[in-house]
């Protein structure tokens, strides 16, 4: 039914070659969401989300008017 | 005559003050003033009213009404430009300073403005600013309507002719993009080398080789963009003959790199990456927080900030409104109640009644007849004039004192610190080092030569002295902001600890600056006739009658059969058939002969002089304790416009020793200053009106002492809010014990150098004992400096 203990092993320690390459792979995959990350920051200085901190919190609290 | 009785307090619906006797009654509401029941009409009609709801009486009060036509200016093509954003065919965008901006309910009034006009598109407020910035469609509405329109509900927005000169600064946000960048590759370079330190298989040295060339990967951002905040200020200051703390910075982190990068490619070893990103990145974290300034507060004014942006101009009997610096010599100007007056000239028409609080700070209004000269800065409170120019606004005598040579050039900020001094024996010593010891290397084990002298220029890096440095500074300007009192910048703190001479301006800093203090001398007066007299005083618009009225405190009033006013001297009138004279000395006794005492009102009733009312000024709360405190510490002067008429009190209260100065002018009060500091003495300025400006800018510390935050102040290098003066000397010893920390944390960084030292001479300070050293020194350097500064703080009872 399920993988062996002993065939997980065989993937990812046994081939050498398998190894590299999984960890190149979460390699990329961890720098790329961390540059995510990254970008979101600079996307939220650049778009003045921390210009105001006082208003924010107490706008979200008024109700919307229907024009 | 209506008998409502003053005991019971009624507060206006509107803006939350005492209504006094006559509130005024609409829709089951109670208000003090005309102005306060139209905007609430206003708000009502239009469904808003939950304005009210919001924050419990959120308006400002409307007692003084902004006259019509205040915003004709802005139908002139040339200012509209100077204040328009960006404009296309359907809308345009405008940004106003609203000063009166304070609660919720501002904001959710401000933001939901299209519901009073229609043209309006949207309307956000930053808070912190105090900004509104506003779209609308230019078709169906104007700048000057919104403007308008923005007065009727009571948030009139301050246009000076600061708009049209200066374009907006825009706030560097570079330093966060370098900080965040530096943040993300500090953290992958140390995560991929963990394997590095923690041991790896030999099996997999293809695995190393790929993480020590991302780590070059990951390095060169933190190495060209991050990294160049410094490089730039080193320069900068290299470039003025002047070695700062962040040239050695500078030459750790370049040696750092290079090294490193030899190692990589010559397949050594590692490399620093992780520890040179990890300094950028809390130095970075340390200049951030140090720079954090108070957005919502302005160090720069100057004169043009008061101004304002256009007056009302008489050309053949017709008004037009001119923007300020067109005016020209010979024009004929109307000034409004409670105008500015903009430029020096001779009074053609009207009474005036200028208030020169603000240039001189002498507190009561001077009265000026026609053909006298009035200055400009200051302030009509009588009716309107007519004004005819005879010095352009550049020349004017206030703008004249301002344009002073000496005030022009900045104080060179950061080459005062103590720090850079510091860092610059700390750089030597350690070049010392790196030089002998690859002297000693040379002769022994030639290999090791280069890796003993860079491992000791690595460490060497004078980045815990800037750490320490930049974290306690950033944690007491936070502590002293906390306790309301801001300072412009971190150098501020080190110019406090150092100064040994205080000068006080009197009206408005040590005292109130309102007439809240009477003492009448004299026979006793009845109820009868405190009333009667009220009701003469009632009738003057003139502030010392005002003050009497109100001192008082009667609510009866007398209908007056004959009441007449003589500018400059008083007023008498008839009521309840006896004749009442209030006024100066010479004027209520009739003799020319008599001296006429300043700050006191005479009373004369029917023939007989009952007595006098003296004003004093009202001396802020626990002034004299701080005076006792600093007068053992520091030499004390007080400048004042006004006039001597407290001279003894303040001479007990300052000691002999204090140096007393009346009627001083602006220009006297900068000239004392600059006489202190010829004789060596640091001194600290501390006014709060235009006059003490030049005084505030040559002093080695201004600090502008404000009401309230939203009052404006002059260009100083701090601001205090008035009911926190007498802290004062606590504030001055948190600045000092702010030094002793500094040392304090630098020592505890030397121990962990002398750690990394003893194995960079050996040739022995592997990457990983950078990495441990590294992040456990700048740790227990935060540690120590947030430790310590909270706790000093605390134990002053700050907040």
């Amino acid at each position: 039914m399920s993988l062996s203990r002993a065939t997980i092993t065989n993937i990812f320690v046994d081939n050498q070659s398998n190894l590299v390459s999984v960890i190149i792979l979460l390699l990329i995959a961890s720098i790329s969401v961390a540059s995510l990350f990254l970008a979101a920051f600079i996307w939220s200085v650049k778009t003045g989300q921390y210009d105001d901190e006082a208003s924010p919190p107490v706008r979200i609290l008024f109700d919307d008017f229907k024009k | 005559m209506s008998l409502l009785s003053t005991n019971t307090y009624v507060q206006c619906y509107h803006c939350g003050e005492d209504c006094d006797v006559h509130p005024i009654l609409a829709h089951d509401k109670q208000f003090c003033c005309e102005g306060c029941r139209m905007v609430f009409e206003i708000l009502n009609q239009n469904g808003m009213c939950d304005y009210y709801a919001i924050s419990k009486n959120p308006g400002i009060n409307q007692r003084i009404r902004v006259r019509e036509n205040k915003f004709a200016f802005l139908d002139d093509g040339a200012i509209q430009q100077s204040l328009i954003v960006f404009k296309n065919d359907d809308e345009t965008h405008i940004s106003f300073y609203l000063p009166q901006i304070h609660c919720s309910s501002c904001l959710w009034l401000l933001e939901n403005l299209h519901r009073l006009d229609d043209a309006i598109i949207r309307c956000k407020i930053n808070f912190t600013r105090k900004e509104a910035d506003i779209v609308f469609d230019q078709r169906f509405t104007s700048i000057r309507k919104i403007a308008e329109l923005l007065t009727s509900i009571g948030y009139e927005p301050y246009i000076s002719l600061k708009d049209i000169q200066h374009a907006k600064p825009t706030i560097d946000k570079s330093k966060i993009y370098k900080l965040g960048v530096a943040g993300f590759c500090f953290a992958n370079i140390m995560l991929l080398s963990f394997p590095e330190y923690l041991g790896i298989d030999s099996k997999e040295q293809n695995l190393l080789v790929i993480f020590r060339y991302l780590n070059v990967l990951l390095s060169l951002p933190v190495f060209f963009y991050s990294g160049s905040e410094f490089y730039i200020s080193a320069w900068k200051s290299l470039k003025h003959g002047f070695l700062n703390i962040d040239a050695p910075i500078v030459l750790s982190v370049i040696v750092t790199f290079c090294r490193s990068l030899y190692e990589v490619f010559t397949n050594q070893g590692v490399g620093y990456f992780d520890s040179m990103s990890g300094i950028v990145f809390f130095m970075l974290v340390g200049r951030v927080l140090q720079d954090k300034t108070y957005e919502q507060l302005s160090f720069e004014r100057d004169y043009t900030s008061y101004f304002p942006i256009a007056v009302t101009k008489l050309k053949d009997k017709e008004e037009q409104t001119v923007p300020l610096p067109d005016i020209q010599l010979n024009d004929t100007l109307l000034i409004h109640s409670q105008e500015l007056i903009p430029a020096d000239g001779i009074l053609t028409r009207g009474k005036a009644l200028i208030d020169y609080s603000f240039v001189t700070g002498e507190s009561i209004p001077v009265e000026k007849e026609m053909g006298e000269i009035i200055y400009a800065g200051g302030k009509q409170i009588g009716g309107n004039i007519e004004l005819l120019v005879i010095k352009e606004v550049a020349q004017s005598y206030l703008t004249k004192l301002w344009n002073r040579e000496e005030l022009q050039k900045n104080k060179k900020d950061e080459e005062r610190s103590f720090v850079h001094l510091l860092s610059r024996y700390f750089t030597w010593i350690f070049f010392a080092i790196a030089i002998s010891a690859a002297v000693y290397w040379s002769f022994h084990d030639h290999a090791k030569m280069w890796t003993a002298a860079t491992a000791v220029l690595i460490v060497a890096c004078p980045c815990a002295l800037l750490l320490s440095n930049t974290f306690t500074n950033g944690n007491i300007l936070r502590r002293l902001g906390r306790n309301h009192f801001y300072l412009r910048n971190a150098q501020t703190i080190e110019d406090i600890a150092n100064i040994d001479y205080i000068v006080f301006d009197k009206t408005g800093t040590l005292t109130t600056g309102e007439y809240h203090h009477i003492v009448y001398e004299g026979q006793p007066l009845n109820k009868e006739m405190k009333i009667k007299i009220a009701s003469l005083a009632v009738q003057s618009t003139h502030p010392m009658s005002k003050a009497i009225a109100s001192w008082l405190n009667e609510s009866n009033r007398y209908e007056l059969m004959v009441f007449e006013e003589f500018t400059g001297k008083g007023i008498e009138g008839i009521v309840e058939n006896e004749l009442i004279v209030l006024g100066s000395k010479t004027f209520v006794t009739d003799n020319a002969l008599e001296k006429d005492i300043e700050s006191t009102v005479y009373l004369k009733v029917g023939n007989t002089i009952l007595g006098r009312f003296s004003f004093q000024n009202n001396y802020r709360e626990k002034i004299p304790t701080l005076i006792k405190k600093l007068r053992n510490h520091y030499g004390l002067s007080v400048l004042s416009g006004d006039n001597d008429g407290e001279k003894k009190y303040l001479k007990d209260l300052l000691g002999h020793y204090a140096n007393i100065s009346f009627h001083q002018k602006p220009e006297d009060k900068l000239e004392a200053i600059q006489q202190l500091q010829r004789t060596g003495r640091k001194v600290m300025m501390i006014g709060d009106g235009l006059n003490d400006a030049g005084a505030l800018k040559q002093a080695n510390v201004g600090i502008a002492v404000t009401e309230n935050s939203n009052t404006f102040t002059p260009a100083s290098d701090g601001i205090l809010q008035a009911n926190q003066l007498h802290r004062l000397y606590t504030f001055i010893r948190l600045c000092k014990a702010n030094k002793r920390i500094i040392m304090f944390a630098f020592i505890i960084s030397i121990l962990y150098n002398i750690v990394g030292l003893s194995f960079a001479v050996k040739g022995l300070l592997s990457p990983m004992k950078a990495a441990i050293l590294m992040p456990s020194s700048t740790i227990s350097i935060l540690l120590i400096t947030f430790g310590l500064s909270n706790l000093i703080a605390k134990k002053m009872s700050l907040k």
